[in-house]
Parts: C-alpha cells; sequence; structure tokens
C-alpha cells in the first residue's frame, strides 16, 4: 500500500482511475482501522516537511472523519471517535495543537478546523473529555508573540464557539470574549491578528449573547468592532463589516443607540468606498436593516389582525435613513460591470437588490425620491445609465401603493416596450425583467386597448432574445394569460385572442433551441401550457394545431430514447418529455370534448412513451396526468384503451418505492372509473386486490394511502350493488384506519396525516353508501352502522378537526339518513354529535363552499330518517 | 505574506457559499454531502485557488436577482405543482359526483342569513297559488318606477296570504331573498363615447321584468322584489316534471321580460343555465351562451307549451343598427318598450349598475339623432 501522503496526493490526480482508487484505498482504510486512520492523517498534517496541499488534504479528511451536517452520521462519528483508545486520541490532540503554531497557515488553519470538531466531540461529555483545551487556547492568544499561533488559535476559538451549546462554555465565556476582543483592537500592531479576531467575534456573537445583553460590555463590543472598520488594512474593514451585519440580524432591537451614533454614518460611508469588498459589505447591512424591518411590519399586522401588540418593535431605521443612503444606491446601479455576463456578484446588483427591498421596507416614501433619477436617465445615450434607470423602475414595483404607481407604469409601459430594441444587451435584459414584473404585481395597469399589442409585440421579439430574457418574457405572457383568459368556462374570444396564434409560434420556436439555460425551454414550455389553460373559443383551432405538434414532438423524443447515453443527457430528456406531456394535459383539459378526435393519437403516443420510459422517470408521472385529463374528456369511451393500459397502471401501482407515481395511478384508478362507471367492473377485481397491497406496503410512503382509501369510494360509486363482493374487507380496513389517533405532543406532520386519513375513510364511506343505495343494497351496511358512527363521533371530537371533514361529514350523515328513510337507524340521529354537527354546517361561514346547500338537504334527510 | 493573502481568500470563498456562517468548516460540510469522507477534489482545489474568489455575504441575494420566478423554479417544484393541480381536480370531481348523488336543491341565492329565511322560501315555491293575469299591466322596464313594482304584488300577495296571519309574512316580505336578484339600468342621459365598440343594444318589448327559475321539475317566475308572478312548466331545462334530464342539478335562473299578452318570455340575459353559473362571465359571453343554449331546448309539450321563451336579440351599436331599430321598433314580433344597452365587459350585477343603459321608445329618437346624422356624414 502506498503512503498516506501519497494517496492523498492521489485523491487530487487528473486521472479518474488514480482518483478512485486512491479514494477507495483510503476508505478501506477509515473502515478497517479507523484509529490508525485518523492518527495517519493527523501526523501527515503536521508533518512540516509535506506539501502544503497534502497537508491540508489530510486535515481535512481527517475532520470530515469527525463531524457531519446528517444527523444520525454524526452521532456514528461521534461513537466512532469516543471509542478510540485514550492514548492516541491524547497524541493526536497534542499534535493538532502544536500544528496550531506551524508557520504553514494554511496547515494551521486546517488544523484549526479539527480541534473545533474534536472540540465539538468531547467537550459536551458528561466529564469534559478535553477540560484543558479553553485554557491551552487563551493562554496562545495572550501570552505569545507567535503571530501565526495566534491566527490559528484566535481562528480555531471562533469555530468552537459557532459549533457549541454555550452553556458548556459558560464559565469561560468571560475569558473567551475579552481573549477574542483583545485581538481586535485598535492597540494591535498585526492587522492579519486583528482580521482573525474579527472573524472569529462573527462567528462568537451568537455565543456571547448574555454578554451583549448587557450594557457596558456591549458598548465596548460594538466600539471595537466600529473601529475595525476604520483600520489601514482593507481585510479588516470588510471583517469588521461582516460584524456589522450580523450583529444587525442577530441584535436589532438593541441598535438604536448605535445607529444613531456611529452605524448609520459608518455604513453610508462605507458603501461609497473605493475598494468594493467594503462597499459590498455596507449595502448588505442596509439590506439586512430591510430585512428585518419587512419582517417586522409583518409581525405587527400579524399582531394587530388578532388583537395584540407586537413583541418587537420596528425603529424604522430604513425610512429615517432614507434621504441619505437612496442617492448613494441610485448611483452605485451605475456601476455594473461591461460584461454583459452577471456571473459575479457586483455592488450594482447589490444596489438594485437593497433598492427593491428598501421599496418593499418604506413603501410609499420610495416612489418621489426614485422617479426624478428615472426620468432624467431613461434617455440617457450612456447605457449604464439606461439600464440603471430601469433597473431603479423595476426595483420600486412591489412595495408602494398601486394607486401611487398606476400612472407612472402607464407613462412608462410605451417606454419600456420600446427599449425592448435597445442595442444593449444589459438594457433588454433589465427591461424585460421589469416588464415581467409589471405584468406580475401590476397586471391592472395594462389596458388591452392602449398597450397590449406593442407589449405582446415586444414580448414575442424577446423570445428570440437571450435565455434570459425568454424567461422574463415567459413570465410576463403567463400573467396576461392569467389576467386576461379564464380557466373555467372559455368565452367567445378575448383580448389575446388576435396574438394567441403568435405567441403560441413564437413560443414553439423558443423550445426547439437545443439549450434550457436559465430555464428558458422549461419556461417556454410553461408559458405554453398557461396559455392554453386561459385561451377563449376562437384560440381552439391553434391549440388542434398545436395538439399534433406537440405529439409530433413526443413522438421523436420516444423514438430518441434508446440513443441517450449518460446520466446528464437523460435528465434532459425526461425533463423535455415532462414539459410537452405538460402542454398535452393542459390541452386536453381546456379542449374537453373538442379533443375526441385526437384521442386515438394521443393515447398511442402516450402509450408507446410508456414503454420506452424507464421505471424511476418522472415522464410517467406527467404521461399518467394527461392520461387521467383523457378519461374525464373521453368517458365512458376510455374503455377503448384500457386493456392496453392496464398494464402500464398496474405496474405503477406496484412500484411502491416511487411513491409519487403511485399516488397518481391511484387518482387514475378513480378518473377511470368515473369516466367508466358499470364498465369498470371487469378491472375492479384487480384494483382492489393492488390497493389492498398497497396498504399493507412497508415501503409506500404513508402519505399515499389516504388517496387509496378515498379510492374505495370512487369504486363503489362506479359499480354500485356489485361492491357487495369487496364490502367485508374494505369496512374492516377503514376500521383499522379508524384506530389512527394523533398523540398528545404529536408533530404538525402527524396531525395533518391523520387528517387526511380521517379525509379518505369519509369519501371512501361515502362512495360506498351512496353506491350501494344506488344499487339498492343499502341493507348491507346495516351490519356496519355502529362502526362508521362510532367513526363520526371520535372524529367530531377530536379538536383538530378540519373543515374539510366537517362538511364531508355532514354529507356522510345525509347520504346515511337517505339511504334509510324507513327509521331503520334512527335511533343514530339522536346521538348528539348529529345535531351539533348539524348546526356548525349552518351556522360556521368560514366552512368551505357547499356546506351550507349539503346541510340543509341533510338536515332534512335526517328529519325524514327520524320519523 | 503570500501565504496569508491566500489565507484571508479561503475565509471570504467560504462565507461567498452561505450567508451567516463565515467559516470553513461549514462550507466543508456543505461539499461532503457530495462525497464523503476524504477530501474531495473540489475542496482542496477550492482551498488553494487564489483566484475566481468574489467577496461577500449577501451573495445569496445573486439568486433572485433580477429573475423571473421562473427561472429559479426547479423541475421538482413544477412537478409538485402539476401533481397538487391533478389532486385538487380529481377531488372537485369526487365532490361533483357525491354532490350529484344528493338531491340537492342549489338554486337559491347566495345571501341566505338565517334558517328561517330558508324555510319561507320553499314555502313560497311549493304553495300553488293562482295569480292575478287579467289586470293590465302598466309596469315598462323604467327604472324609477319602484314603487310601481312594490304595488304589483300585492295584488298577487293578497292571494297568497290568504287564510294566514299578516305579521310574519310582512317580516319575509324584508328580506326575501329573491328580491333585487336582477341587473337593472340606469337612465342612459348621454350617449357614451364607447358605443360602438363596447355595447350592444338590444331592444326591449313591453311587459314585466321578472327572474325565471327552472328546477325540480316546474318553472318560477318572479318580479324584482322577490314575490313569486307565477309557477309553471316549462321547457326550459329542469323546468318540467317531464323534463328527461336531472332535474335537481339542471336548473336554469333567467333575466326576462314577460308579455302578458302573448303568453310569451323575452329572454334578456342568462345567469345560470343547467346548473353551470355564469353571473361572472361578461356580457358578451353570456349572450352568446343565450343564443347558444336556447337552439338546443326541447320542443314544447302539452304541458309546457303554455309559455313561450323567446330569447332577445343583442345588436352591435353601430350607426346603422340603431337607425334601423328606431325606424323599425315594431320589426321584431312584439310591442317596443326602450333600448336595452349593456357594456360587453360588465358581468351579471345584482341590482343597478351604470353599465346598463336605459332608454325609453319615446325619447329614442331625439336622444340619437345627432348620433345618426354625425356618422352620415
Amino acid at each position: 500500500m502506498l503512503g498516506i501522503g501519497e494517496l492523498l496526493a492521489n485523491t487530487l490526480s487528473e486521472d479518474q482511475k488514480i482518483r478512485e482508487d486512491a479514494q477507495r484505498q483510503l476508505e478501506q482504510a477509515e473502515t478497517n482501522n479507523y484509529p490508525m486512520y485518523a492518527a495517519m492523517l493527523c501526523q501527515e498534517l503536521a508533518n512540516e516537511q509535506s506539501q502544503q496541499f497534502i497537508r491540508s488534504a489530510a486535515g481535512i479528511a481527517l475532520k470530515n472523519s469527525l463531524t457531519s451536517s446528517e444527523a444520525s452520521r454524526r452521532n456514528e462519528m461521534v461513537q466512532r471517535w469516543l471509542l478510540v483508545d485514550e492514548a492516541t486520541r491524547q497524541q493526536i490532540k497534542q499534535t493538532i495543537l502544536s500544528t496550531l503554531a506551524s508557520p504553514d497557515t494554511r496547515a494551521a488553519t486546517t488544523a484549526a478546523q479539527v480541534v473545533s470538531a474534536i472540540g465539538a466531540i468531547e467537550l459536551p461529555q458528561d466529564n469534559n473529555q478535553w477540560p484543558d483545551l479553553m485554557k491551552i487556547l487563551l493562554e496562545n492568544v495572550t501570552s505569545t508573540d507567535n503571530s501565526h499561533l495566534k491566527i490559528a488559535t484566535l481562528t480555531a476559538i471562533g469555530y468552537i464557539c459557532e459549533s457549541i451549546d454555550p452553556i458548556i462554555l459558560a464559565p469561560q465565556s468571560g475569558a473567551i470574549l475579552t481573549a477574542v476582543v483583545s485581538g481586535a483592537k485598535k492597540e494591535e500592531p498585526n492587522q492579519d491578528v486583528r482580521k482573525a479576531a474579527v472573524d472569529a467575534l462573527y462567528n462568537s456573537l451568537e455565543f456571547i449573547r448574555d454578554n451583549f445583553e448587557r450594557e457596558g460590555e456591549r458598548n465596548y463590543i460594538m466600539q471595537i468592532v466600529c473601529e475595525a472598520t476604520q483600520s489601514s488594512d482593507v481585510n479588516v474593514q470588510v471583517a469588521a463589516f461582516e460584524c456589522l451585519v450580523r450583529i444587525m440580524q442577530i441584535y436589532y432591537d438593541k441598535m438604536r443607540f448605535y445607529m444613531e451614533k456611529a452605524l448609520f454614518g459608518l455604513t453610508v460611508l462605507g458603501m461609497k468606498n473605493d475598494d468594493e469588498r467594503v462597499a459590498l459589505q455596507a449595502v448588505e447591512f442596509w439590506s439586512t436593516v430591510c430585512d428585518e424591518e419587512i419582517e417586522l411590519a409583518n409581525e405587527a399586522l400579524e399582531a394587530s389582525e388578532v388583537g395584540e401588540t407586537p413583541d418587537r418593535l420596528s425603529h424604522n431605521f430604513a425610512k429615517a435613513a432614507l434621504p441619505e443612503i437612496l442617492p448613494v444606491l441610485l448611483w452605485l446601479l451605475t456601476k455594473q460591470d461591461e460584461d454583459a455576463d452577471e456571473d459575479d456578484w457586483n455592488v450594482s446588483m447589490a444596489a438594485g437588490t437593497c433598492l427593491s427591498l428598501l421599496a418593499q421596507c418604506v413603501e410609499d416614501a420610495i416612489v418621489a425620491p426614485v422617479i426624478p433619477f428615472v426620468e432624467s436617465h431613461i434617455r440617457n445615450a450612456d447605457w449604464r445609465y439606461r439600464e440603471a434607470a430601469i433597473m431603479a423602475f423595476g426595483s420600486i414595483l412591489e412595495g408602494p401603493d398601486h394607486r401611487l404607481l398606476a400612472n407612472l407604469v402607464n407613462q412608462a409601459l410605451p417606454v419600456l416596450i420600446d427599449m425592448m430594441k435597445d442595442n444593449s444587451a444589459q438594457v433588454k435584459d433589465t427591461t424585460a425583467w421589469t416588464l415581467g414584473r409589471v405584468s406580475d404585481l401590476l397586471i391592472e395597469c395594462i389596458k388591452p386597448d392602449d398597450h397590449l399589442q406593442s407589449l405582446v409585440s415586444a414580448l414575442v421579439l424577446g423570445l428570440r432574445d437571450s435565455p434570459r430574457i425568454v424567461s422574463n418574457c415567459c413570465w410576463a405572457l403567463m400573467s396576461l394569460s392569467d389576467q386576461f383568459g379564464s380557466r373555467e368556462t372559455p368565452s367567445p374570444t378575448y383580448s389575446l385572442s388576435p396574438y394567441f396564434e403568435g405567441i403560441i409560434s413564437a413560443l414553439m420556436e423558443t423550445t426547439e433551441r437545443s439549450t434550457n439555460e436559465s430555464n428558458s425551454r422549461t419556461s417556454a414550455y410553461e408559458c405554453i401550457s398557461t396559455l392554453v389553460q386561459g385561451a377563449a373559443l376562437d384560440c381552439f383551432p391553434t391549440i388542434q394545431k398545436l395538439t399534433v405538434t406537440i405529439l409530433d414532438r413526443l413522438d421523436v423524443t420516444i423514438q430518441a430514447a434508446n440513443q441517450i447515453v449518460g446520466s446528464d443527457e437523460r435528465l434532459a430528456h425526461s425533463e423535455l418529455q415532462s414539459n410537452l406531456c405538460n402542454v398535452l394535459t393542459s390541452i386536453i383539459r381546456k379542449l374537453k370534448k373538442e379533443v375526441i378526435p385526437f384521442a386515438d393519437r394521443i393515447m398511442t403516443t402516450l402509450l408507446s412513451l410508456f414503454t420506452s420510459a424507464t421505471k424511476h422517470s418522472t415522464t410517467l408521472e406527467d404521461g399518467f396526468l394527461a392520461v387521467g385529463a383523457i378519461t374525464t374528456a373521453v368517458e365512458a369511451d376510455f374503455v377503448r384503451y384500457l386493456d392496453a393500459f392496464a398494464p402500464f397502471l398496474y405496474a405503477a401501482l406496484a412500484n411502491h418505492e416511487e411513491y409519487a407515481l403511485c399516488s397518481i395511478a391511484v387518482g387514475l384508478i378513480g378518473d377511470i372509473c368515473r369516466a367508466l362507471q358499470e364498465a369498470s367492473l371487469p378491472y375492479c377485481d384487480t384494483f382492489m386486490n393492488m390497493l389492498l397491497q398497497m396498504l399493507q406496503s412497508p415501503i409506500l410512503n404513508r402519505n399515499t394511502k389516504p388517496a387509496v382509501l378515498s379510492c374505495f369510494g370512487d369504486i363503489a360509486l362506479a359499480i354500485g350493488g356489485k361492491f357487495e363482493v369487496y364490502l367485508e374487507v374494505v369496512m374492516m380496513v377503514l376500521a383499522q384506519a379508524s384506530t389512527m389517533r394523533t398523540a398528545k405532543d404529536a408533530n404538525y406532520e402527524m396531525i395533518d396525516y391523520v387528517m387526511a386519513l380521517r379525509e379518505g375513510i369519509l369519501e371512501a364511506y361515502v362512495g360506498i353508501v351512496q353506491g350501494l343505495k344506488s344499487g339498492e343494497k343499502a341493507e348491507l351496511l346495516l351490519r356496519y352502522i355502529e362502526q362508521i358512527f362510532g367513526f363520526l363521533g371520535m372524529t367530531w371530537n377530536d379538536p383538530d378537526r378540519s373543515e374539510i371533514i366537517v362538511r364531508s361529514m355532514i354529507g356522510l350523515i345525509g347520504d346515511l339518513a337517505e339511504a334509510f328513510q324507513n327509521g331503520q337507524i334512527k335511533q343514530w340521529f339522536g346521538v348528539e354529535f348529529v345535531g351539533a354537527a348539524l348546526k356548525e354546517g349552518r351556522t360556521n361561514r368560514s366552512l368551505p363552499n357547499g356546506t351550507r346547500e349539503v346541510t340543509r338537504w341533510a338536515k332534512e334527510m335526517v328529519k325524514l330518517a327520524s320519523q | 505574506m503570500a501565504n496569508e493573502k491566500c489565507e484571508d481568500k479561503e475565509v471570504n470563498n467560504g462565507s461567498s457559499i452561505s450567508n451567516s456562517q463565515k467559516s470553513v468548516a461549514e462550507v466543508t460540510l456543505i461539499t461532503e454531502k457530495v462525497k464523503e469522507p476524504a477530501a474531495t477534489v473540489d475542496e482542496v482545489t477550492e482551498l488553494l485557488s487564489a483566484t475566481s474568489v468574489s467577496s461577500s455575504t449577501g451573495v445569496f441575494r445573486q439568486k433572485t436577482f433580477k429573475t423571473s420566478p421562473l427561472q429559479i423554479k426547479g423541475k421538482v417544484e413544477t412537478q409538485e405543482e402539476r401533481r397538487k393541480r391533478a389532486l385538487e381536480e380529481q377531488k372537485k370531481r369526487r365532490r361533483d359526483l357525491n354532490t350529484h348523488a344528493r338531491n340537492l336543491a342549489l338554486f337559491k341565492p347566495e345571501d341566505f342569513s338565517s334558517e328561517e329565511e330558508l324555510e319561507s322560501d320553499n314555502e313560497s315555491i311549493n304553495n300553488d297559488f293562482p295569480i292575478e293575469l287579467t289586470k293590465p299591466l302598466k309596469r315598462s322596464l323604467d327604472v324609477d318606477q319602484d314603487d310601481n313594482l312594490l304595488q304589483e304584488p300585492t295584488v298577487v300577495k293578497k292571494v297568497k296570504i290568504k287564510g294566514k296571519f299578516r305579521e310574519p309574512r310582512r317580516k319575509i316580505k324584508g328580506s326575501n331573498p329573491y328580491r333585487n336578484q336582477v341587473m337593472h339600468a340606469e337612465w342612459m342621459q348621454e350617449i357614451p363615447s364607447d358605443l360602438e365598440k363596447n355595447w350592444y343594444v338590444v331592444l326591449c318589448p313591453k311587459g314585466k321584468r321578472c327572474l325565471v327559475i327552472s328546477a325540480k321539475g316546474k318553472t318560477v317566475s318572479r318580479l324584482r322584489n322577490g314575490n313569486v308572478m307565477n309557477v309553471f312548466e316549462s321547457v326550459l331545462p329542469a323546468g318540467a316534471n317531464s323534463y328527461k334530464g336531472n332535474k335537481t342539478t339542471d336548473y336554469c335562473i333567467l333575466d326576462c321580460i314577460y308579455d302578458q299578452t302573448t303568453f310569451t318570455y323575452y329572454v334578456l340575459d342568462l345567469m345560470c343555465w343547467k346548473g353551470h353559473p355564469i353571473y361572472d362571465c361578461d356580457t358578451e359571453f353570456r349572450f352568446y351562451w343565450l343564443n347558444t343554449k336556447f337552439t338546443e331546448i326541447e320542443r314544447p309539450a302539452a304541458n309546457t307549451s303554455t309559455y313561450k321563451f323567446n330569447p332577445l336579440k343583442a345588436h352591435y351599436c353601430n350607426q346603422d343598427k340603431i337607425s334601423f331599430l328606431i325606424k323599425n321598433p315594431h320589426s321584431f314580433g312584439y310591442r317596443p318598450d326602450g333600448l336595452l344597452f349593456f357594456n360587453k365587459h360588465t358581468q351579471y350585477v345584482l341590482g343597478d349598475t351604470p353599465l346598463c343603459g336605459w332608454v325609453g321608445i319615446e325619447k329614442v329618437e331625439e336622444m340619437f339623432e345627432d348620433f345618426i346624422k354625425q356618422k352620415k356624414q
């Protein structure tokens, strides 16, 4: 076997085989003999003769063997470390501590990480396993002149404070804070030490909460941080501003005094700093202030809605600072990067973000001071000013009152539309985003007669532009469709009718690009779906043409399915098929009966899609949704396809690992039953068997189970009296499901699950009662009346019952009463909760739609059944 | 010193990935999700690289900077949305079917406020009372003849409340849920500037404005104050016992003008057809629907032939059409009462609305004189 150093070097090899081989050997070493593995890594990290990158790799591997973000894995690692013999552990810890003093700062910092990882395990143990750790570290800081050691130690302290429960180190917290702060003081001559200390302070900010509560200590800490912003070293300045951001986040409530005294001025100056890193932090400071104040405004609103006073109050820093910070932010907007690829976060992007947060925060107050900037620069010859003007305008659209914005938007729209043809790519990009926001946030400002034609033309033009612009144009078009179209009964025509065909063909053209960069292709397909959903009757010819094209494209993807190599390509392929299926589903739902002429073709394509799809792909899910839509459109005629489709449905129902697919398949049984009614009978034996298997499956995600119960109701309703053969087993299953209750301390997820289960049980009972009644077999239910009323009573008395459950309960009571009009079960209607439920249904206005009508009817039925 | 420079960048690089945590330890925690437990190539190269370092907290904001929601929406999210939507639709269809199986009388206005009203409402539907129809009816479609309107039903009511105490009935009258359920026009004082573009015109016959509801095998017509004018069997869906479809769910609600001289209900507007409410659709659609659906109506039989239903024709407001209507008001086979103008984009509004304008036949010529002349030039 190679030495550990070589192995580590090999893990960074260019050659994939060497790399994987080395990794495997390391993993083996870790599993076979962990203490030796850890000791070897530790020695390599400490080895001053070794190369820097190997030492770092060793340190990181050691740290990774001690901590994990996954809780269960972390526990395993903790146990493994604690089982390492005392001597080895001591040796490793000593070696690591001495490595903090290494002149190789990278190795020293990596050692700091390892120290904190071991500390995080050993310090919290019942008998502190590393009692002298903090003492040693604090001594390192206070009594050494070795700046390397100081820096690494401060870093280690910061990491420890960040990762450990403050209670564990409470006795030392004063000393820790003193050590850290002393390194950050302006008297510290070495700026690298100072920077390390400020970073450590940043990491300790939660840890020192108690100290921060005490005014004297807080003043001192704030003074140190503020002074550090004035350091001659820009790195210290940046670190200090980062600290201020974090302090604002954690201790907003305590900031009033410091804002007035210092922070206000410091940060405004900071935003103007020549060094972009400082400016970015200063802008971020104000973004953070806005975040906090928006949140506080929400809390205040929520509190006032329930008639309480909020726990915390906003100091309205942003509003007070507006006259100072707004001009700076607007000026920063013009500092864009030359390059259109906005990969790097820069100060003009930060300023734009801050401006939009500011608008949400101060609302109306932002409008008047921003508008002159927009007006004076939107026609500027320099693209930077044009872009900044539009950015400013787009940023303030959310927050201020719509009445205040409406006029401005009206004036701006023609200009913006025009600027979609600007010769600067950045200007177009920002314009497209702004049009997207206008359509999303202020759609009522878009007047069909005044703007629509030019707006649509501009957006269609944008569909040929860069991927980001495509995505924004799609966003705008979708908002227009939602505003002017109707998803329910289609109107004969609507405002988008004249443009519908043009938009669709432009979108179809966009989707032919080979790239999905910025999600542009998926956006375009989503946009097509949305347009179809909102379309009017006079768009149907276009939709019919679209149907054929979409099916053609699906066919092409199906043929291409077996030529795919590589997982990326497979993912892209499956996403494309999902997009196409999604459009198809929207078309079917929209055309309803008018899709019938296409039904054969659609089903043929879908069936070959299912044949070619892999067992795990989401394509199946989307294809099934399209089949569901078809059942609703063709109704009883679906029987033509069922024999061919059933094998795929059964496979999905048996595929318990893929619970999402399973759920959709269960829903599809319901769709089929509703469509075929009694004609579904020949398939019901298989359906029932597979559904019962799902309920027993230990693998299937439990959230699918309520849908299975509802599905029993769908089957019963479809086959009526023929459900008799399944009655006994289903009633038993429902009785079992009814025993599921929430414990007192159950979490929300569990409560939600039990509620969903009860909704499922109710839907099952409703279907069964209605089905058997229509088949004149209601008397079969008499054996189960006690079971049903027992369940109803329990559900009623559970304080967690949802409004949907109340409506379903009342419906079921009515169904039972209607089924037994001759008084056979009249004693049950005298039970207290029946009257209470009917009363609730009449009087509680928050119950869902239709409840009052159902209640009225149920009451009538109960009256007749009780005579 | 070169080393120390790298050191700074290393920490900065860390914070560029996660805003709130500044330590390298945390960054490696993120990367190690992908590969554990050895140091990964990425991790180390990231640590070693001295270039491509961006420098700040706040970078996490970049994801949402100037992007459409579409751009950042992952496949998983859209997939989840689609599943949810399909599930909602299934639930709705299941509920529709369950509701369908229950004999629910859904055809009531939304504003019931107490059980008492519900009962009174049932009672008035179920009472078979004779209607006084022989009296000459003076009522025309005018808005400001409300007092007239209120007088009318007293005739009816006298018959209706025979043998009952007056007191409780009066209380019910004030809160009749069918009261004010038709859209009522305002007098048109001047011609709207967008008349040609955005309005329809209907030539109305003389008669009684009424709300007609067909359901559960009978048809009930009610005056604007909500009182019952007549109960009969009609060709409307669910409007007769002989109706072959579902008498409970196929109910209809219409806005009509009843011409008692010809026993004809002229249908002005359609609010609900076979259980599908279209109150919230715009005029254009309601009129389209009215004309389409009436072609589907069954032929009248013996029991449904007493009262006829004729949809009124809505015209575009061009100058030719208006001048034709003014010159030939009698060419539609009924006694003309006036012109009713509907804004194309209004929904069906209960009560008064400025989006519906009335001009009496006697004023029509005077009012449109200029309009017609102007256009001719």
